[in-house]
C-alpha cells in the first residue's frame, strides 16, 4: 500500500483535462477515517473539493483506506448527491418536491436551462459558470417554488424572475448566509427583536435581515436585544420578525425587507443619545428622500398579538413538540434550559427505572411519527428488552417526502429538545452509542446538532458519566448523500455502515440485530422531540389530546394552495378541512379546494369532499391514504390529478433502490403510463393495467416505499377516474399537461411586445402595436408570457 | 417447532428458512438470487410463498419457519404472483433465447450449435446436433424453403449464412462415411408403431418415432421405400446414394420396412391394430371412398383428423402429410411428421395428447440502430461464399469452414440452463405483458475475460456481486447505479477480465439467466478489449 503521503499528481480520465492532487485525498482519509462506515463521509468530503468525484480520487481511496473498490462504486453510484462528471462553477438546484411541482416549479428547471442556452442532454452551460440539477425536496415548502444556488436559497421563484434572480446570484455571490452568531445583546435592553433563520426563513432573506437588525442596533446603539429563534412556522410570512418591548406588547411583521429595518425599530425604540436620535432622525429623512419608491410602511403585515381574534393561524394549534416556538433560542443551551430544557433527562436518570419510563412513554399513547404510526413504547420495549452487550439509538431525520418539512424545522428549531428525547429513549434502553441520520439537504440541521452536540457534552448532558449518573452516550451526526429510501429503517442502518442503502428482509428486526448486528432502537425525530414534554407533563396530559388511537399532536407541513403555509401542530383527531381552512387560511386567489395530498408519494389524496376526515392515523387510511410523515399540501382545481399521479410516480421510480424486482419494473411501468396519458398517447386499458401493476408492486416489494409506491395513483383513480379517462380522450381537464394544451393570445392584446421579450425560446415574433402571435411548435409551456401580459390577454386552451 | 408444508409435517429443533425447511421434505422452491453457500438477498420474489394460517406471503429464501405455519408453494396465488414477477423481469429482458433461423425452423433445428461445430471441424457433433431434430437431412436439405435463413440476423449487414447448405454438407459428409451416425433413442419403450407409406411422411415419423425409442415399422405397397422421392426426382436432383445413405440410417435405428404390402389389400386396419400400438397413415393423396373404405371418416375436404392431436375417426390411428392434405414443400411434411410422431408417443404414454409445446422463448425483436454491429463483431467479417454449381456440388469442406465463420451467434448462451426461462416456461408467462415504452440497447461485453457479460438480460440478483465478494476478487462485481437503471458493473470501472481474474467460473455457474455466460474460444474477434 502506498504511503499516505505521497503526492501524485494524476491525469483525470474524462473530459476535464483538470489534475487532481492525490495527496488531498490522502489528507482527507487522515482527517476522517479508512473505515468503511468513512466511506460516506469521504465521498462527501472529497466532492466538497471538487465539486465532483474524479475517477482517480476514487481509486486513491481504495489503495489509501479499508475500503473495498466494489463499495466505493457501488456507494458512489447509489446516492443522488454524488457526481461522475465535472460540473460548473455554481450549481444551481431546482427544487422539485411536491409544493414546489404544484406551484410551478417544473418549469424552472426548463427555463434556467434556456436562459443558460444550455444543450439538450447536458447540464452545464458553455462557459462551465452554471450546473442545472433537480432536488427532491429542500424543506421549504411554503416559499414554494424554490431553488438553490450554491448555498443560497431563493424563494417564490418565477419563470420570468429567472435573469433577474441569477443577476443577484451573481452580484452577492460573496456574501455568506448568516452563520448562528451570538445574540446580540446591548446592555439594559428594553425589547427584543425575535426571527428566525433556519433555511426556509432564509430563503426568504432572513439572514439579510437579521444582519441590517444587528447593524442598524449597533449603528443606532438601541437598547434592543436581537434574538435568533427557533422557527415559528409562520413560513408564509418568512422573514418574520417580533419585535418585543418587555412588559408591553408584541408586534409581529412578516416578509420584512433589509430596508425596512431602520423603520421597524425606530417605530419601537428610541436611540440612546439626543444626538444619535436626532441623526437617526435625519438618516431616515435623508434614507425616505433618496430612494425612488416610497417608504411604504411594513404595518401591511403588521400583525399585533393583542388582536388575537383575528390571529386564527395560531389558535387551534397546541404546541408540544414546538413547545416555545418562537421565542426559544435554538442555539442556546440556556434559553432552553430556562424553558424547562433537561428537567425531563434529569427525572428519567435520577428517580425513573427505565421500566417506568417505556412504561410512561407505553401510557401516553405516542405513536412513531414517521409515518407507520407504530407504538413507541412498543418499540422500546422490544430494545430495553433485546439482549446485548452493545445497543444503538438511531434518530432518523432523514425526511424524505417532497413536501414534508416538519424534521427539518425541529432538527434546526429544537435540536436540544432532539438530543434530550435521544438521550431519555437511549437510558430506557440501554444504549450508549448513537446516530443522527440527517438529510443532505438539511446542512443548517446538521450544524445546528453538531453545535448542540457539543455544547451538551461539554454541559454534562451528553458523552460520559451524564450529570454525574454514571451514564454514557456518545452521539454523531451522520450526513445523507441523497436517497429517500434511507427513511427506511434497514436502508439507514446499511447506509451509516458505509452501504448502499438497501432495505433488507425484516426479521430480524432492529431491536433484535440492527446496526452491525446489535439491537437498535430508531426512532423518528419527531418522536424523540414530543419525549420531553410527556416526561414532564406525564402521559396522561397528553393523551388527553387526539381521537381513537392516535393521541397527542402531530405536526404538518401546510403547503401547496393554501394561504398561510408553515409548520402546524394540532391535537390528533382536528379535520383536514380544520387544518386547511383556520389554520392555512383557505385556498388562495379564489380558487376551490380540489383535495389534498397526504403522506407524500406513499399517500394518497384525500378529496375535498372527505377533507371532514380527521388527522388519525386509522381513518386517513380507511380513506385511501396515510398519515405518513406530515406532508400535507393542499390542491385546488387548477391541479391535475393524472399530473400529481405521475409526479409522485416519477419521484418514487427514481428513489427506488431498484432491488425488489416488483417495485423496480413496476414503478418503471406504470411511470410510463402515467406519461403517455399526460401525452394524451394513453390507450384503452391502461388504467386497468396501472391497477393490476399496483397490486403486484404493493404485493411483491419489501419495504414501504414499493409497498406504497402505488398509493397516489391507485387513490387518484378511486376518488377522480373522470380525470384520468379524460386524459386517455386527449384531454386536461385542469390544463395543466403541457403536451395537451397551447398557449394562445387573445384580441386583448395590443402588441406591447412583453410576451415577445420575456419568451426564452423566441416562440413570439416581435410585432410592436400588432396582435402577436405563438408558434406553437417553438413554445414550451413556460408560462413566462401570460405572467408578464400587462392585460392578460394570454389564455390555455385544449391542444 | 411444527409447521407443514405442501400439507406435509415437518418438525425443526431450530430456526431456518422456509426455502430450507421445504427441501428437507423434498420440495423444490424455485429461487434466482438465491444459491446455496451464499447470502439471501432476497430480490427477485420468485421463491414467494404462502402462509395459509395467516395469509401472508413470504419469500421463502430469506424468511424464517414460525411454528404453526401452513405453508403452501404452489396454490394458484403463488403461481399468479410468480407468474407475474417472470413478466416483469421478461418486459425488460433484452435477448433471444433460440437464434431466430432456429425459431423460424419449422422443425427447430439448432442451428447456431450446429455451425459453431462446423466451425471447430466437430463434424461429429454437427450431424448429431442435426439429427436431434432434423429427419432425412440429406434428403431434405436439397429441397427445403430454408425459413431460418430468412431469420438469419446476418442478412441485415450483408448476406445471410448459408444454412441449408451448411446442413447438408454435415449431413452428406455424414452419410459418405462408412458408418453414419446413428441417433441414439432417447429412451427405449419397444412399443410397435405401423406406418403406412414410405415417402418423406412416412419415413420422417418413422424416424421421430424411433429417436423417441419407439418401434416402428413401415409398409411400402411398392417393392421399394421411398414413394415420390422415387419418382420425382432426377439424379442430379436426388442421387441414389443420399436417399440409400437415410435409409439406411433408419435402418440403424431399428426401423423396419415391409415392402409389397399395402392397407386395404393385403393387411387391414383392425389387423394393424391388434399387431401394433397405433397406426400412422402416411399414404400420400388418396381417394375420400379408398379411405372410407378403410373405414375411415372423411370430410369434404380428405380424412377427418383431430387437428391437434392428429388422430383420424379410429382410436389409435394418426394421419400426416399429403393423406391429409397436399403438402408441396418438403420441410411441411417433415414437419407434420415430427409433430404427428409426438401424439402417437404421447398415445402409446398414455399422456394427453398434444403434440409439440414448444418451450419459452424470449425475443429481441428489431434491431435497434448500431446494434447490428455489436453481433457482426463477434464473427468474421468475409462475404457469403458463393462457389459455382453450388446445388449440384453442395459445399466443400475449406468452403463450409469459412461460411461457417459467419455466424454471429445470436443464440443465448444459457438457454438450456437459463432459470428465467425454465420458469417463465413453467408458470406460462408472457413477454409483453407489461411491455415497456422502449427497450435498452443491447450490450454484449466480451473483454477476453472469460465471461460474456451480457447487461441486458441480467435480473440484478446481484449473485455476481457477492460471489466475486466471498471469493474476494480484488475488483470484481458491484452493482453501479440504482432503481431502474442499476446493474451489475465491474469496481472503480475496470475491464470484464481485471474484475474477473479468478472467479469467472464460479460466476458464470451462479448467474441465474444468460446474463453472464463461457466465453466460447470461437469468438474470432476481441470486442471492446483494452
Amino acid at each position: 500500500m502506498d504511503s499516505p503521503q505521497t503526492t501524485q499528481l494524476c491525469a483525470v480520465s474524462g473530459n476535464t483535462g483538470n489534475e487532481v492532487d492525490l495527496a488531498e485525498v490522502d489528507a482527507i482519509v487522515a482527517r476522517i477515517g479508512r473505515r468503511v462506515e468513512d466511506l460516506i463521509p469521504l465521498l462527501q468530503e472529497i466532492q466538497k473539493k471538487h465539486n465532483w468525484l474524479p475517477p482517480a480520487t476514487l481509486e486513491r481511496l481504495a489503495k489509501v483506506t479499508e475500503i473495498t473498490p466494489d463499495a466505493i462504486t457501488g456507494v458512489s453510484t447509489f446516492y443522488s448527491q454524488f457526481r461522475h462528471h465535472p460540473v460548473g462553477k455554481h450549481i444551481i438546484q431546482t427544487c422539485v418536491g411536491t409544493a414546489c411541482h404544484v406551484g410551478g416549479g417544473s418549469l424552472l428547471d426548463e427555463t434556467f436551462r434556456n436562459h443558460l442556452k444550455i444543450k439538450p442532454g447536458e447540464h452545464t452551460d458553455a462557459d462551465a459558470r452554471f450546473t442545472c440539477e433537480q432536488v427532491a425536496c429542500l424543506g421549504c415548502c411554503m416559499l414554494a417554488p424554490v431553488v438553490q444556488i450554491d448555498d443560497v436559497i431563493y424563494g417564490d421563484v418565477q419563470p420570468h424572475g429567472i435573469p433577474k434572480l441569477l443577476d443577484d446570484f451573481l452580484a452577492t455571490e460573496k456574501s455568506k448566509t448568516e452563520q448562528d452568531a451570538e445574540d446580540l445583546s446591548t446592555r439594559n435592553s428594553v425589547g427584543d427583536v425575535r426571527l428566525c433563520i433556519c433555511s426556509s426563513c432564509n430563503a426568504g432573506g432572513a439572514s439579510e435581515v437579521y444582519r441590517e437588525f444587528k447593524n442598524v442596533v449597533e449603528d443606532l446603539k438601541l437598547p434592543v436585544r436581537i434574538k435568533n429563534v427557533g422557527c415559528t412556522g409562520y413560513a408564509y410570512q418568512a422573514p418574520l420578525v417580533e419585535v418585543a418591548v418587555y412588559n408591553e406588547n408584541r408586534h409581529r411583521y412578516g416578509r420584512v425587507k433589509p430596508g425596512e429595518v431602520r423603520s421597524i425599530l425606530l417605530n419601537h425604540f428610541r436611540p440612546a443619545g439626543l444626538l444619535t436620535r436626532a441623526g437617526a432622525r435625519v438618516y431616515g429623512l435623508l434614507d425616505h428622500l433618496l430612494t425612488d419608491e416610497a417608504w411604504q410602511p411594513p404595518t401591511r403585515f403588521h400583525k399585533d398579538v393583542r388582536a388575537g381574534a383575528d390571529d386564527r393561524f395560531k389558535d387551534p394549534q397546541v404546541r408540544i413538540t414546538t413547545e416555545h416556538a418562537g421565542h426559544l433560542n435554538p442555539v442556546n443551551i440556556e434559553d432552553y434550559i430556562e424553558h424547562d430544557g433537561f428537567q425531563a433527562l434529569e427525572r428519567c436518570l435520577r428517580e425513573l427505572k427505565p421500566e417506568e419510563i417505556i412504561q410512561e412513554i407505553s401510557n401516553s399513547g405516542l405513536r412513531g411519527r414517521g409515518g407507520a404510526g407504530f407504538p413507541t413504547g412498543i418499540k422500546w420495549g422490544f430494545a430495553h428488552e433485546a439482549s446485548g452487550d452493545k445497543k444503538y439509538i438511531i434518530c432518523n431525520g432523514d425526511e424524505g417526502d417532497p413536501g414534508a418539512f416538519m424534521d427539518r424545522m425541529i432538527l434546526e428549531s429544537f435540536p436540544f429538545r432532539v438530543l434530550e428525547g435521544m438521550a431519555i429513549a437511549a437510558h430506557s434502553v440501554g444504549a450508549e452509542e448513537g446516530f443522527l441520520y440527517i438529510r443532505a439537504e438539511y446542512p443548517l440541521a446538521t450544524e445546528r446538532i453538531n453545535n448542540a452536540i457539543a455544547i451538551c457534552e461539554e454541559r454534562g448532558y451528553l458523552g460520559t458519566d451524564i450529570l454525574g449518573t454514571g451514564m454514557n452516550l456518545n452521539l454523531r451526526v451522520i450526513e445523507g448523500a441523497g436517497a429517500f429510501v434511507c427513511g427506511e429503517e434497514t436502508a439507514l442502518m446499511s447506509a451509516i455502515e458505509g452501504g448502499r442503502g438497501m432495505p433488507r428482509f425484516r426479521p430480524p428486526f432492529p431491536a433484535q440485530s440492527g446496526l452491525w448486528g446489535k439491537p437498535t432502537l430508531i426512532n423518528n425525530v419527531e418522536t424523540l422531540a414530543t419525549i420531553s414534554w410527556i416526561i414532564r407533563n406525564g402521559a396522561e396530559k397528553f393523551s388527553t389530546y387526539g381521537s381513537g388511537k392516535s393521541r397527542g399532536t402531530k405536526t404538518f407541513a401546510l403547503a401547496g394552495k393554501v394561504n398561510r403555509g408553515g409548520l402546524v401542530e394540532v391535537p390528533m383527531g382536528m379535520t383536514i378541512r380544520e387544518i386547511v381552512d383556520e389554520i392555512g387560511g383557505g385556498i388562495p386567489n379564489g380558487r376551490k379546494l380540489k383535495g389534498v395530498l397526504l403522506g407524500g408519494p406513499s399517500g394518497g389524496c384525500v378529496p375535498a369532499s372527505l377533507c371532514d376526515t380527521p388527522v388519525d392515523f386509522e381513518e386517513i387510511k380507511a380513506v385511501g391514504a396515510i398519515m405518513g410523515s406530515g406532508g400535507m399540501v393542499v390542491l385546488d382545481d387548477t391541479d391535475c390529478m393524472v399530473d400529481i399521479a405521475r409526479y409522485f410516480m416519477a419521484f418514487t421510480q427514481d428513489e427506488s433502490c431498484g432491488k425488489c424486482t416488483h417495485c423496480r419494473i413496476g414503478t418503471k411501468r406504470m411511470k410510463e403510463i402515467l406519461d403517455r396519458l399526460c401525452e394524451g398517447k394513453g390507450r384503452k386499458g391502461d388504467l386497468a393495467k396501472i391497477q393490476a401493476l399496483g397490486g403486484i408492486t404493493v404485493d411483491g416489494s419489501l419495504c414501504g416505499l414499493g409497498t406504497t409506491a402505488p398509493n397516489p395513483v391507485i387513490s387518484g383513480i378511486k376518488y377522480f377516474q373522470d380525470e384520468f379517462e379524460a386524459h386517455i380522450n386527449g384531454e386536461c381537464p385542469s390544463r395543466k399537461c403541457t403536451s395537451l394544451i397551447r398557449y394562445d393570445i387573445t384580441d386583448t392584446c395590443f402588441g406591447c411586445t412583453r410576451c415577445s421579450q420575456h419568451c426564452p425560446t423566441d416562440a413570439i415574433p416581435m410585432n410592436p402595436y400588432h396582435h402577436h402571435v405563438i408558434e406553437d411548435p417553438l413554445c414550451t409551456r413556460c408560462d413566462i408570457c401570460l405572467q408578464v401580459c400587462p392585460v392578460d390577454a394570454i389564455r390555455i386552451v385544449d391542444k | 417447532m411444527k409447521l407443514t408444508i405442501d400439507n406435509q409435517e415437518l418438525e425443526l429443533d431450530e430456526s431456518t428458512t422456509l426455502y430450507h425447511a421445504a427441501k428437507q421434505v423434498g420440495i423444490d422452491i424455485p429461487v434466482m438470487c438465491y444459491k446455496e453457500g451464499h447470502d439471501y438477498f432476497t430480490s427477485c420474489m420468485i421463491c414467494e410463498v404462502k402462509d395459509k394460517t395467516s395469509g401472508n406471503v413470504y419469500p421463502a429464501c430469506s424468511a424464517p419457519v414460525v411454528d404453526g405455519m401452513e405453508i403452501d408453494t404452489q396454490c394458484e396465488e403463488i403461481r399468479e404472483r410468480r407468474k407475474a414477477t417472470l413478466e416483469l423481469l421478461l418486459s425488460e429482458h433484452i435477448g433471444d433465447c433460440e437464434a431466430p433461423c432456429q425459431r423460424l425452423c419449422a422443425i427447430h433445428s439448432e442451428v447456431p450449435r450446429m455451425i459453431r461445430e462446423i466451425k471447430d471441424n466437430r463434424m461429429d457433433d454437427a450431424i448429431a446436433t442435426i439429427r436431434r431434430d432434423m429427419a432425412l437431412p440429406a434428403i431434405l436439405e436439397r429441397f427445403c424453403n430454408a425459413p431460418c435463413e430468412k431469420g438469419c440476423r446476418r442478412g441485415v449487414h450483408d448476406e445471410t449464412v448459408s444454412i441449408r447448405h451448411l446442413t447438408r454438407y454435415a449431413a452428406e459428409w455424414d452419410l459418405r462415411r462408412e458408418a453414419p451416425y446413428i441417433p441414439p433413442a432417447k429412451k427405449v419403450t419397444g412399443k410397435a408403431v405401423a406406418i403406412i407409406g414410405s415417402g418423406v411422411t412416412g419415413l420422417a415419423t418413422a424416424y421421430y418415432l424411433a429417436l423417441a425409442g419407439h418401434a416402428p415399422t413401415v409398409f411400402e405397397q411398392h417393392d421399394k421405400p421411398g414413394g415420390r422421392l422415387l419418382t420425382e426426382h432426377d439424379e442430379e436432383q436426388l442421387p441414389a446414394w443420399v436417399l440409400e445413405g437415410e435409409l439406411r440410417v433408419l435402418r440403424g435405428m431399428g426401423v423396419e420396412f415391409k415392402t409389397g404390402v399395402a392397407l386395404g389389400r393385403d393387411i387391414s386396419l383392425a389387423q394393424l391394430g391388434e399387431q401394433f400400438g397405433a397406426v400412422s397413415l402416411a399414404l400420400g393423396q388418396a381417394e375420400p371412398a379408398a379411405l372410407e373404405a378403410l373405414g375411415l371418416e372423411v370430410t369434404d375436404k380428405g380424412l377427418k383428423l383431430d387437428p391437434k392431436t392428429r388422430q383420424t375417426s379410429v382410436k389409435g390411428v394418426f394421419g400426416g402429410g399429403s393423406v391429409v392434405k397436399l403438402q408441396p414443400a418438403m420441410l411441411k411434411l417433415v414437419q407434420g411428421a415430427k409433430g404427428v410422431a409426438k401424439c402417437i408417443g404421447q398415445f402409446l404414454d398414455g399422456q394427453p395428447i398434444t403434440g409439440i409445446v414448444e418451450m419459452y422463448n424470449h425475443t429481441m425483436g428489431r434491431l435497434q440502430e448500431g446494434e447490428i454491429d455489436i453481433f457482426v463483431s463477434g464473427a468474421s467479417p468475409i462475404p457469403q461464399v458463393k462457389p459455382e454449381n453450388l446445388e449440384v456440388n453442395g459445399f466443400k469442406e475449406a468452403e463450409a469452414e469459412d461460411e461457417s465463420t459467419r455466424c454471429m451467434h445470436c443464440d443465448c448462451r444459457a438457454k438450456d440452463n437459463c432459470d428465467l426461462r425454465i420458469y417463465s416456461d413453467a408458470y406460462g408467462a408472457k413477454q409483453a405483458e407489461f411491455k415497456g415504452e422502449t427497450r435498452a440497447k443491447h450490450e454484449h461485453i466480451n473483454q477476453n475475460a472469460g465471461a460474456v457479460y451480457e447487461p441486458g438480460k441480467c435480473i440484478k440478483c446481484g449473485l455476481c456481486v457477492r460471489v466475486t465478494k466471498d471469493e474476494g476478487e480484488e475488483f470484481g462485481f458491484t452493482f453501479v447505479g440504482r432503481g431502474f437503471e442499476v446493474k451489475p458493473g465491474i469496481s472503480l470501472n475496470q475491464t470484464l477480465d481485471r474484475g474477473l481474474q479468478k472467479v469467472a467460473e464460479k460466476v458464470i455457474e451462479a448467474c441465474p439467466t444468460g446474463a453472464l455466460a463461457e466465453n466460447e474460444k470461437y469468438q474470432p474477434e476481441l470486442i471492446g478489449t483494452d
